[in-house]
């Protein structure tokens, strides 16, 4: 009888281990699980990029279809603890109205606010090719800040304009290109060079 | 001054408006323009293109007087003045025009010579010769304003002590 029991309570024991070490394995998983979790939110916190493009285009269109902005560049790095990126080297095409396209380049931009604030830095020019009454624009900046669904672009720097044959300079800018409209502030100077005779 | 005409226009402001459609720059909060020795002073300003690619600028003194300024040629530090409520300058023409209280100097060696008012002058800076109108729009009509004209002697009056005698020119 003694043997009995002795059994017994060793199978019993073993069983007991055995349920013992699944419960602690499904512990060990799921504190796995929650640091994996744990592990993305530190990416999403230390700002880790979730993708990155190299030499990408972008086309924004209007509603009909038309396309207003291209955006490109090198390189785009996308964030998305706020759903920005970082794009080195932009060229930004602005395709509005009748006007012949702007071309603009800066050393680095930045898009946020859901894509509807792109922020350009750096040696930021201007360029638009003159037209039938549309007279030549190249303007030179160190900031520049598009909004593209609204059509319109400011800036709070120092900015040196040529419209046709005049230059203009001014401390900010705003620009509004639906309606081809622009605003110089800051004590600025219009040079209004002779007509050639 | 002749040599105005080859120089660049400069014109200083506080903000700038430009309409690319209707190819106007609005200039404003303080406009000074120089060209040369040409200079004028507004509180505001307009500058359109005509057709044949020259500037036409008005100048408004929005309350105070817009002003010209200019050297004229010829030997002596000769330099007219004016001043007006709206003044234009068109480049291809070269012509100040002065609307409503208008008044025109010139000065000889920093001292007046002659003064003329009138509700419009016209100046023609190349030949340096103006004209004065008694409407603000630029025509003489019957019964508009008077221009007067003051003209100062050349002569200084001896002093007293001295019988005066006047000679007939």
């Amino acid at each position: 009888m003694r043997n009995q029991r002795m059994a017994h309570r060793f199978r019993l024991s073993i069983g007991m281990i055995l349920v013992l070490l699944a419960a602690l394995g499904s512990f060990y998983l799921l504190e796995l699980m929650n640091r994996a979790d744990e592990d993305i939110q530190a990416d999403l916190k230390a700002n880790e990029p979730d993708y990155i493009i190299e030499k990408f285009s972008f086309v924004r269109m209007t509603k009909e279809g038309k396309p207003s902005y291209i955006i490109a560049g090198d390189k785009l790095t996308h964030r998305p603890i706020d759903d920005s990126s970082e794009i080195d080297k932009p060229r930004v095409r602005s395709l509005s109205g009748d006007t012949p396209p702007m071309d603009i380049l800066a050393n680095t931009a930045r898009v946020d606010e859901a894509n509807s604030r792109v922020t350009l830095n750096g040696q930021v020019k201007i360029d638009r090719a003159a037209a039938p009454n549309v007279q030549a624009l190249h303007l030179a900046t160190e900031k520049l800040v598009i909004f593209p669904d609204e059509d319109r672009m400011e800036t709070d720097q120092p900015v040196k304009m040529k419209l046709g044959d005049s230059t203009a300079t001014a401390n900010s800018m705003r620009a509004n290109n639906a309606t081809r409209q622009m605003r110089l502030e800051g004590n600025g100077t219009l040079m209004l060079p002779p007509r050639a005779q | 001054e002749k040599a105005d005409s080859y120089k660049p226009m400069l014109i200083d402001y506080g903000s700038l408006d430009i309409d690319d459609v209707k190819q106007v720059t609005i200039l404003s909060g303080g406009v000074k323009l120089t060209r040369g020795t040409l200079a004028m002073t507004a509180a505001r300003a307009y500058v359109k293109q005509t057709p044949e690619g020259f500037k036409h600028v008005t100048l408004f003194g929005d309350g105070k007087k817009a002003t010209f300024r200019q050297k004229r040629d010829g030997a002596g530090d000769l330099w007219v003045e004016g001043d007006a409520e709206r003044i234009e300058y068109d480049e291809q023409a070269e012509m100040v025009k002065m609307f409503s209280k208008a008044s025109i100097r010139r000065i000889e060696g920093g001292k007046q010579n002659d003064e003329v008012q009138g509700e419009f002058i016209s100046y023609d800076s190349r030949k340096e010769f103006f004209s004065v109108r008694n409407s603000a729009s630029g025509e003489s009509k019957p019964g508009g304003g008077r221009g007067t004209m003051v003209i100062q002697p050349s002569r200084t009056e001896p002093p007293a002590t001295a019988p005066a005698t006047q000679e007939k020119k």
